[in-house]
Order: structure tokens, then C-alpha cells, then sequence
């Protein structure tokens, strides 16, 4: 056999291909139910925390959280003790520096201020922009006031990350778009 | 294979030849993930996994792999291999796959894996690059947990997420960002270098 000619050059890469996509599509097949409940689990904590409830509530997850809307199921509200809404949950998408950001944002029930802020999926430089994902970053979006027409600004108590401007500016440009979204488009439907 | 040969592979791969501190690959990986210990030993142990099997494969198949497309043959399994890596820690330990990010799939970049393709799986027997890749990526893992070490713990105070500062120091913020990695492989290598020349030149002098 002349391993050097272009029929066993085919032959051999095509066979070798088909086996390894073979075992990666069996072993992806495998363990998505345990990926697909880790990403759940994941988005599930996410909101927890942005509505500003404690993680080991993870459990009675649907009795703390209802979804807000019937058409959109992907908002979420707290309800205090009468079932009137105490905050909500807002998806969180955007181009980061490097690749997508997605998480969720906290609102309060008046709109006037931020609960908190917490990123499902992100792709910034391990140790530089990926820092967004530290809790002191996160943390301080918890409280800051939304006023009409103003966005939300770096300085004032609020720190971007030293030596990761353009992740930093990412996040406050996708945070003030879906700010922005929200009063135009849901602010009206959710307060009736 | 003898026992003194299995010796000889682990001392050759883990100091006279060390990925990062001799050869200085593996840098990039090394920057990013050793400002905590745990995702260094998860890194460590992803980089053990996929070049023991990918030099086991592609020693194994070194009779077959036509030679004009061998590199690119090598590159698809190293692939396949990581990415079945990435899929079990996705599923097994997701706070920790969250937390390496894209670096899990850069292993496939990392040259240590090409590295020993080229230089020894590709003409050696399937056994002995299996451990030739195992003694390579735990050279790399050695200096990493090393780095991840004094970084944790200067840097966080903790080690292993566990807070160990009794002391109260004030933590440096300067060890969990990527030049303290610099200086510190720096340093690494400097002493190691010194050592291996002394060696060298002491060893010259009895000859």
C-alpha cells in the first residue's frame, strides 16, 4: 500500500474523521441531559441573584419566581407576600470584546433603580476582561439609580476594570441597551 | 521496555527537558489559568488527558498516517481529544468549566501536544509515548501548581479556596493579574537555568 498516494490519503482522513466525530457525537449525546441541567442550574442561580434572593433558594426556584409575562418566558418577577411584584429579571445580551455576553439584569418593581447584575456566559480574556465576572465588579450595579434619559456612566462609585476598558465599556454599553429596552418596551405592559 | 527507560522518560520530561521552564512553551495557557490553584490542577489534569491519548493515537497510528497530511492528521485527534474533555467537564464539574472558559479549548493549540507529536509519538511505540505524553503534561501541571501556589496565596491569601491568612496581610492584587505570572515564570526559569549550568560546568570540571 503507497501511503503516499492520494486514494489512501483520502481514504485514511475521510475513515479517521468519521471515527472521531463519531465518538465526540456519542459522547456529546451522552452527557447533554447533565449539560442541559448544569446550564438551567446556572441561568436558575443567575436570576436568583440579580432579584436579590439567596442561592440555597435554588430548590423552591418556581415558588420564589414566576415568570413575568405570559409571552415572553424568559422575565421573571419576585413577588412580595400580597403577589404584588417586588422586581424583575431581564435577559442580558450583547457583543462583548471577544465573543457574546449573556446574563441577567435585577430591575425593581418601580424601575427607578438597579438590583443586580450577573453574566450567564462570557468570553473575555481570562484575568483581564474576564474579571467582569468577579463579584466587587458585579456587585456594584446593585442599587444604581436608573433616571429617564440618563445613562448609566462609569465613576461615581462605580469602577471599570484597570487594563480591560473595552470589556468594561461592553458591559455598560449592553447594560444601558437593555436598560433602555426595558422602559421603552416592557416598563408600560408590566406596571399594569 | 525497561525499568530504567520509564525513569529516564519521566526525569528527561519533567526537568532536563521541562515544556515550560526548557522549552518555554505552554506560556500562554500558564498566564491565564495559575491565579487560582484549582484551575490549574484542573487544567494540569486536561493537559495530561489529552496528550497522554493523543500521543497514544498518533504513535499508534504512525504506520498509516500519510506523510503529506500528517500534521493535519495530528491536529484532528489532538482535537477530538480535547474536545471530549471539554464535553466531560461540562457535564461533571460546570463551576469549573465555567471558569477556565475558552481555555479548555485552547489546549488544542497548546504546542506542548504538537510538540511531542513531532518529536516523539510520531516514532516511538503507542506505550512509551503514552507515558512520554503523560511525564510532558506533568511537567507542565508541576510548574503550574508552583506558580498557582505562591499566586493564590499572595495574591487571594487562600489556597485551594480555603483562606489561610492568618497573618492578615494585605493581599497583592498585582499576583492574581497576568504579569505576576510573567515575573514569577521569569524567575522560575532563571533559577532553573543557573542550576542546570552549574551542573553542567561542576560536572565539566570533575570530568
Amino acid at each position: 500500500m503507497n501511503r503516499d498516494s492520494y486514494v489512501y490519503t483520502i481514504v485514511f482522513t475521510f475513515v479517521l474523521t468519521a471515527l472521531f466525530a463519531t465518538l465526540l457525537a456519542v459522547t456529546q449525546a451522552y452527557f447533554l441531559p447533565a449539560i442541559t441541567q448544569n446550564e438551567i442550574t446556572v441561568e436558575r442561580k443567575a436570576i436568583l441573584k440579580v432579584l436579590g434572593i439567596p442561592e440555597d433558594a435554588l430548590a423552591s426556584f418556581d415558588e420564589q419566581v414566576v415568570p413575568a409575562l405570559a409571552s415572553d418566558l424568559n422575565i421573571y418577577a419576585t413577588l412580595d407576600a400580597e403577589g404584588e411584584p417586588v422586581g424583575y429579571a431581564f435577559p442580558l445580551n450583547g457583543q462583548g470584546l471577544w465573543g457574546s455576553i449573556r446574563g441577567f439584569i435585577g430591575i425593581s418593581a418601580e424601575f427607578d433603580r438597579l438590583l443586580g447584575m450577573e453574566f450567564i456566559e462570557q468570553n473575555e480574556t481570562p484575568g483581564l476582561g474576564g474579571r467582569i465576572d468577579e463579584a466587587w465588579f458585579k456587585e456594584q450595579f446593585a442599587g444604581v439609580p436608573l433616571l429617564p434619559g440618563q445613562e448609566i456612566v462609569y465613576g461615581d462609585g462605580l469602577d471599570s476594570i484597570t487594563g480591560a476598558t473595552s470589556s468594561s465599556n461592553a458591559v455598560l454599553g449592553i447594560l444601558n441597551d437593555t436598560v433602555s429596552q426595558v422602559m421603552t418596551e416592557h416598563k408600560e405592559v408590566l406596571a399594569q | 521496555m525497561k525499568k530504567g527507560a520509564v525513569k529516564a522518560l519521566f526525569i528527561r520530561n519533567v526537568w532536563d527537558e521541562n515544556q515550560v521552564l526548557r522549552q518555554i512553551l505552554g506560556i500562554c495557557s500558564l498566564l491565564a489559568v495559575t491565579n487560582v490553584l484549582t484551575n490549574s490542577l484542573v487544567m494540569g489534569a486536561g493537559l495530561v488527558f489529552s496528550v497522554a491519548l493523543s500521543s497514544l493515537t498518533i504513535s499508534a497510528l504512525r504506520n498509516f498516517i500519510p506523510h503529506r497530511v500528517r500534521m493535519i492528521v495530528q491536529t484532528l485527534i489532538i482535537a477530538a481529544w480535547v474536545i471530549l474533555f471539554d464535553i466531560i467537564l461540562k457535564a461533571t464539574m460546570p463551576d469549573i468549566s465555567r471558569a477556565l472558559g475558552p481555555y479548555v479549548g485552547l489546549i488544542i493549540t497548546n504546542c506542548i501536544i504538537m510538540g511531542r507529536a513531532e518529536a516523539f509519538a510520531q516514532m516511538n511505540p503507542p506505550l512509551e509515548s503514552l507515558l512520554d505524553g503523560i511525564f510532558a503534561g506533568l511537567g507542565y501541571t508541576i510548574v503550574l501548581v508552583i506558580i498557582a501556589f505562591i499566586r493564590e496565596l499572595l495574591g487571594f491569601g487562600t489556597i485551594l479556596g480555603i483562606d489561610v491568612n492568618f497573618l492578615g496581610f494585605e493581599t497583592w492584587t498585582i499576583m492574581v493579574m497576568p504579569p505576576a505570572a510573567f515575573f514569577l515564570v521569569g524567575v522560575m526559569i532563571w533559577i532553573v537555568n543557573n542550576i542546570v549550568a552549574r551542573k553542567q560546568a561542576g560536572g565539566g570540571k570533575r570530568g
